[in-house]
């Protein structure tokens, strides 16, 4: 299993190599490779029905206890074959649609790149592995958004894409380390086993806001439901892949995998099914306002997206049975009807509802594909979508009165929702379109004809797929169950409700303009809200981003330094009124022998002459002033040959200055006042902070600890009663290479650039 | 063990501008100075392979050469190898004396493993402004040009007065330690009950401002975008990775022995200087034009992903340091590489507009940078996202729950601008065909190789992390 | 005698501080940088009279590295003054943003 996953990389980087060997049919060349998988997973039926899971794994960063392990059960198994049925038939789709792009080559190495991330999220079960595929899949959704990559919309919108999934999959990450944490394990499969832990523990709210970010971003549930329709910029035959049938089902794959691990409480409950009750009737709204065929189906995709996380929120049998009926029928209609608006765009030039009508006639195929398709995601029999919303009604009524209001209203809203995307560009006149609609080739009707008998198979035989769904919605509860699915259920008040939202959808459909002017006022709330929120932020962002570069990075020196004297000043004073014991030992001036007055003065004065200095020459000088009574003040500690060193270098420096700024102008004083005294402030404030310190010190208990080695050895080892001079020569001889170093980099800075110098002169 | 062979690495990288400095001055050639400072840095390399294994000898107290210290001074010397190799194309185009360039490259990765390798207040102190110094002249080193100049003096001013404050704050810590080794001062303070005093701690302040500027974390971080756009491209590989990577090893070390995380109070700091650096960082980045520039910032906002596994303060974070600092270092040196490679006499190709339509004429090379790109973002399959992973995991480990989720936070942030280089070389090419970025100047044979194999190292570490996370394991496990 | 060395120290550290912040040419700036280095040396010197002996070896070192400092220093300074004929800090302001 490892291989199927992991064979689709491979494939993926030698796709435009093998793109080359036949342009023409490179549709249906790369489209037998998800046909082969599959197969595979179809083989693997027999197994997975009968309760029993696949499991592969491989050590992989064996050092922080990962490992890359694969579990192939109901649930895997059921999205798998969604990835890999519906990949055949898009590629196939895609090589007569993008026929000609110069960029299809790319194009291939991404969707199977693409499909082969997807296949790692619903087949992992380590939460690592998972979370990596998951990453990968945004950014493959990436690329293939912006594959128009010239067109500014596709651009921003695959970067909206990006930005709302990448945030959410950050969180995702960071949820799923805590959980590992928590739990004690990254594998599912040992999480679900013991969840009492990850439940009971004080973190658990945190952790799953966190794992709820990441899936509703994908999933593009509301608040963050806006990067979806804008995602419609990408070609249809990916908008028909990763917006329908695949990528946006990895938010509610997720939900579904982790529901025995993080479902059951209370927060869960109200959270998840608020949201996608929320997410479901909101974009069912905004689908009637489109005109757009791809938003429409855009909008009604994240309307039964919140369909399917409103029923792993309410987390009982009967709603995990029904949100696998209808994740199954949704892909199965919603797949053909996003190939048929590609169609209809490819051949008329347009896919704007206003100016389609009568296609019929011209293309009679797509047109059965479409019929199928919109009937059953209108919920009528006998199509499989039918079955499904038989399902979600008998979930609902066991639940509570607001969700099964919510879920009327939503199905006779996409009834309605239905009728406009997939009968309306059929039916009436014919109309002026700015190509001349015909059939296209097969290559292109396959897909949804492929799907809309599956449509009506499974409709009028449930049992078919029954017990593949029974094994998924197994998985999902962690328990054994068998579910029984059929078209008739006899007269009862499902069927009473089923018509009700008929009639209903109906009457929406007949009265839309007048039910969208009259409901017009909810609109901004719905859908202006989020995006425009995402707008604001982003403008948020550069403008501070604009203001910090401005004021913080203005490229003058002074500003550098006084940051970070600031930022010394404000953190030393603030350890120093947080710290409690502080002993001042006021100074004994009394003690003070005159020598010592004279040459601490006369440092003192030489520093602040060299601060005040006017030109060059005189700076220098007061700064040897300082370090000849620096000197003065080592003889009196008893560190002769210290102060000898400071004499000898203070003479050199002063020499080698002296020379150096000879030819120097004088200059101007200061700065500016303002700055000054701004500067004296914080000068000030590190200032004293440093003089306070200073005095702390000596009330501070000593520790000698190395210095007693030293005086103890130093004339037994070294062989000398001075012992500075023993420790550099006997005790530090490698220091005095570095030290050597040092003065030898010195020399060759000054060497070099004077070379240059010269090397330039005789140049020019 | 002879304690001195166990110096054997660090001689030989001392010895290598020695032998340059002598042989530039009887012969000056271009090639054979590159070839010295590359035998130079490979020479300890291969001598690390036999001493990799052996246990940290006695040596004097300002040096301890153990495995950790071993570890990092192959990484440094590797790093600084590919710089070598960057360098020799860039300074073919720069007018001027070339070899004392690696000179000083070459003295500051001796300063660097000096560094890696201290175990004394001395030996940090020299080690630190060896490397400094070798900078000074390094970031100045196209004296006639007014960036370059610019870059030199606020680098120069800047670290000389941070480098002062790390002086005094060591003159606090030894005042109330009284030592200034750190093996002593572990056992000073393991005999300590009282708190900290008021000296130790405001030592401690004074040490992180002198590694915080080195580090180039906020609110130390204002050289960083200057320097970084004045300094030669490959010096700013050298200034991101080398010099970076020599002090974090340095306060790794320190954090272990020196009892810099032992305290609340220090760890706030330092845990108010991450977020900071990681959130102003990517803000900084976030609209800038300026390749160069852009990856100052974000390298700001890197550094504070990676003090938050500093914080950590556990075995896992060690580790993790060390995993994201390699992973940071192949992305570096590749990207700073590919500008590099990419810069003519004409122009230097730093800005972002420059690579529009990339893909189209240099596709190998857009499909590299971009992963690089990728991984700095922290995008899965590269050598970035399993160091992120890591710096989260030690984070998670030592509970610090609220660094991590600020960590996550500003990542996406990094996101957008990252995503942005990316797509603008995948725009259709400018139509103005005299593009500043001629862009068709084709990579020498040494700096195809050099990227091409920081490219694989990349997706290799990204997906089978295992042979390196081990070799850290065994390297850093010596530190404690 | 330990405090009054440290006062000493203390405020000519300040001194430079102060200098390096409200001066604007670069060499008295750079000068004053070495002030704080000869103020930390007192410093060393006089805790290393009650702690121990390894502050006056540090005191050595400083003292070279200050020394090396300052000759690369210059040397920067210098070919700045001679392509900008200034060294006001004020005036190098091309890297920004």
């Amino acid at each position: 299993m490892i291989y199927a996953v992991l064979s689709g990389f491979v494939l993926a980087l030698l796709a435009p190599a093998l793109y080359r060997l036949s342009a023409r049919w490179s549709g249906v060349v790369f489209s037998v490779f998800p046909a082969i998988l599959a197969l595979y997973f179809l083989s693997h039926m027999e197994a997975v029905v009968g309760g029993e899971a696949v499991r592969v794994a491989w050590p992989w960063m064996p050092a922080m206890g990962l490992e890359l392990s694969f579990n192939l059960d109901g649930l895997g198994l059921l999205f798998a074959l969604a990835i890999t049925v519906v990949g055949t038939l898009i590629i196939t789709y895609a090589g007569s649609y993008l026929h000609g792009h110069p960029s299809l080559p790319r194009f291939y190495l991404f969707i199977l790149m693409f499909m082969a991330s997807m296949l790692g999220v619903v087949l992992s079960d380590n939460l690592i592995a998972l979370f990596i595929f998951w990453e990968l899949t945004s950014v493959t959704s990436y690329f293939l958004i912006g594959f128009e990559h010239d067109k500014d919309t596709a651009r921003a919108a695959a970067l909206q894409a990006l930005l709302v999934t990448g945030t959410g999959g950050l969180a995702l990450m960071a949820g799923v380390l805590l959980m590992g944490q928590i739990g004690g394990s990254f594998e599912i499969s040992a999480l679900a086993a013991d969840n009492a832990a990850l439940q009971g523990h004080r973190l658990y709210p945190l952790v799953l806001a966190l794992v709820l970010a990441g899936a509703f971003t994908k999933s593009a549930q509301v608040p963050f439901h806006f990067w979806l329709p804008s995602a419609m910029e990408a070609p249809t035959p990916v908008s028909a892949y990763l917006h329908s049938a695949t990528m946006v089902k990895a938010g509610v794959y997720l939900l579904a995998r982790l529901s025995p691990v993080l479902g059951g409480s209370d927060i869960w409950l109200y959270v998840v099914t608020g949201f996608g009750a929320a997410t479901m009737l909101a974009s069912a709204y905004q689908a009637l306002y489109q005109t757009d065929l791809k938003k429409i189906l855009a909008y009604s995709t994240v309307s039964v997206l919140g369909t399917l996380t409103m029923l792993i929120g309410l987390g009982d049998k009967l709603a995990i049975k029904a949100a696998m009926v209808f994740l199954m029928a949704h892909v199965l209609y919603k797949a053909a009807l996003f190939l048929v608006a590609g169609s209809i765009d490819h051949e008329t030039g347009t896919r704007d509802i206003r100016n389609l009508g009568g296609l019929r006639k011209t293309m009679p195929i797509i047109c059965a594909g479409a019929a199928v398709g919109a009937l059953s995601m209108a919920g009528l029999p006998p199509f499989f979508g039918f079955v499904g919303k038989e399902a979600l009604y008998e979930a609902v009524t066991h639940g509570n009165l607001p969700v099964t209001v919510i879920a009327v209203l939503t199905s006779m809203l996409l009834f309605a929702v239905a009728w406009l995307a997939g009968i309306r560009p059929f039916s009436g006149a014919e109309t002026h379109t700015p190509k001349h609609a015909h059939d296209p080739p097969w290559t292109m009707w396959l897909g949804p004809v492929f799907l809309g008998c599956l449509s009506v198979l499974f409709g009028f035989m449930p049992v078919l797929p029954e017990k593949l769904l029974s094994a998924a919605a197994s998985s999902v509860l962690a328990k054994e169950v068998h579910m029984h699915l059929a078209l008739w259920h006899g007269f009862n008040a499902l069927l009473v409700l089923s018509l009700v939202t008929f009639a209903l959808g109906v009457l929406v459909y007949w009265q839309l303009e007048t039910i969208k002017r009259v409901t017009a006022f909810a609109l901004p709330a719905v859908h202006r809200g989020p995006s425009h929120w995402y707008a604001l932020w982003l403008r948020f962002l550069n403008w501070s981003a604009v203001g910090q570069t401005r004021v913080l990075q203005n490229g003058y020196l002074r500003l550098y330094l006084a940051t970070i004297m600031t930022v010394t000043a404000v953190l030393a004073w603030y350890t120093f009124l947080t710290y409690g014991d502080v002993t001042v030992v006021a100074m004994d001036w009394g003690d003070i022998g005159v020598h010592e007055w004279v040459v601490g003065l006369v440092a003192l004065v030489g520093a602040i002459a060299t601060v005040r200095a006017q030109t060059f020459l005189r700076a220098v000088m007061a700064l040897g002033v300082v370090g000849y009574s620096v000197a003065l003040i080592f003889v009196l500690y008893g560190a002769p040959d210290l102060a000898m060193t400071q004499f000898l270098i203070e003479t050199l420096s002063l020499i080698l200055f002296v020379f150096v700024f000879y030819y120097m102008p004088p200059f101007k004083r200061f700065s500016r006042r303002v700055v000054i005294v701004r500067h004296a402030v914080i000068g000030t404030a590190v200032g004293a902070f440093f003089t306070l310190l200073v005095l702390v010190a000596t009330s501070v208990q000593w520790h000698p600890t190395i210095s007693t080695y030293f005086s103890e050895n130093s004339y037994l080892m070294g062989q000398g009663r001075n012992i500075v001079n023993v420790i550099l020569v006997d005790f530090r001889g490698f220091d005095t290479l570095g030290e050597i170093t040092v003065l030898a980099v010195a020399g060759i800075g000054v060497y070099s650039l004077i070379r240059l110098r010269l090397g330039k002169g005789r140049g020019s | 063990m002879n304690p001195f062979s166990a110096l054997t690495p660090i001689v030989l990288l001392g010895l290598t501008p020695l032998v340059l400095m002598l042989v530039i001055s009887f012969h000056r050639s271009h090639r054979l100075a590159v070839v010295i400072s590359l035998v130079g840095m490979a020479l300890p390399l291969a001598l690390l392979a036999g001493t990799a294994t052996s246990a940290a000898p006695p040596l004097a107290p300002l040096l301890i050469i153990d495995g950790y210290a071993l570890f990092y001074i192959g990484l440094l010397s590797t790093a600084t190898m590919v710089v070598v190799v960057l360098s020799y194309g860039f300074l073919e185009r720069v007018p001027g004396n070339r070899e004392e360039f690696y000179l000083l490259l070459t003295l500051a990765t001796f300063g660097c493993a000096v560094l890696t390798a201290s175990n004394h207040f001395i030996s940090f102190f020299l080690g630190l402004e060896i490397l400094s110094v070798s900078l000074y002249g390094l970031v100045a080193y196209l004296r006639t040009t007014r960036t370059a100049l610019e870059s030199g003096i606020k680098y120069l001013i800047l670290a000389a007065a941070s480098a002062a404050f790390l002086l005094f704050g060591m003159a606090l810590i030894y005042a109330d330690l009284g030592t200034m080794d750190f093996t002593a001062m572990t056992s000073v303070l393991a005999a300590k009950t009282r708190e900290p005093s008021v000296l130790l701690l405001g030592g401690f302040g004074m040490v992180i401002i002198g590694a915080g500027f080195k580090l180039a974390v906020v609110p130390f971080h204002m050289w960083a975008p200057d320097v970084y756009q004045g300094a030669p491209t490959p010096v700013t590989a050298y200034l991101t990775t080398v010099s970076k990577g020599a002090m974090v090893a340095l306060l790794l070390r320190y954090g272990q022995y020196g009892g810099l995380l032992d305290y609340d109070s220090v760890a706030s700091v330092l845990a108010v200087i991450a977020v900071l650096s990681m959130f102003l960082g990517n803000l900084l980045a976030l609209l800038q034009d300026n390749l160069k520039r852009l990856l100052a910032y974000s390298s700001i906002a890197h550094l504070g992903y990676l003090l938050v596994a500093v914080i950590a303060a556990s075995r896992e974070g060690s580790h993790a340091v060390t995993f994201y600092l390699v992973a940071y270092f192949i992305t570096s040196l590749g990207i700073f590489g590919i500008i590099t490679a990419l810069s003519d006499e004409r122009k230097e190709a730093d800005e972002i507009s420059d690579y529009r339509g990339l893909f189209w004429r240099r596709p190998w090379v857009s499909g590299a940078l971009s992963l690089m790109l990728f991984s700095l973002a922290g995008i899965p399959l590269t050598a970035g996202f399993v160091g992120k992973f890591y710096v989260l995991t030690a984070g998670v480990l030592s509970d610090l729950w609220a660094l991590v989720i600020l960590l996550v936070v500003s990542s996406v942030i990094g996101l957008y601008y990252y995503l942005r280089i990316i797509i603008t070389m995948y725009l259709s090419a400018p139509e103005d065909p005299s593009s500043p970025l001629s862009a068709t100047r084709r990579f020498s044979l040494p700096e195809g190789l050099v990227l091409a194999g920081l490219t694989v190292l990349l997706i290799w570490f990204g997906i089978y992390p295992a042979p390196l996370l081990s070799a850290i394991q065994a390297a850093v496990g010596s530190l404690a | 005698m330990l405090t009054e060395a440290l006062t000493t120290s203390a405020l000519l550290f300040v001194i430079g501080t102060f200098g390096v912040l409200v001066r604007r040419n670069a060499i008295i700036m750079f000068l004053c940088i070495e002030l704080q280095l000869n103020a930390v040396n007192l410093a060393l010197v006089a805790f290393s009279r009650y702690v121990g002996v390894e502050g006056q070896v540090f005191v050595f070192f400083v003292m070279t590295v200050a020394a090396a400092e300052a000759a690369v220093g210059l040397a920067i300074i210098i070919s700045i003054f001679r392509h900008y004929r200034t060294v006001n800090v004020d005036n190098f302001n091309l890297l920004k943003w």
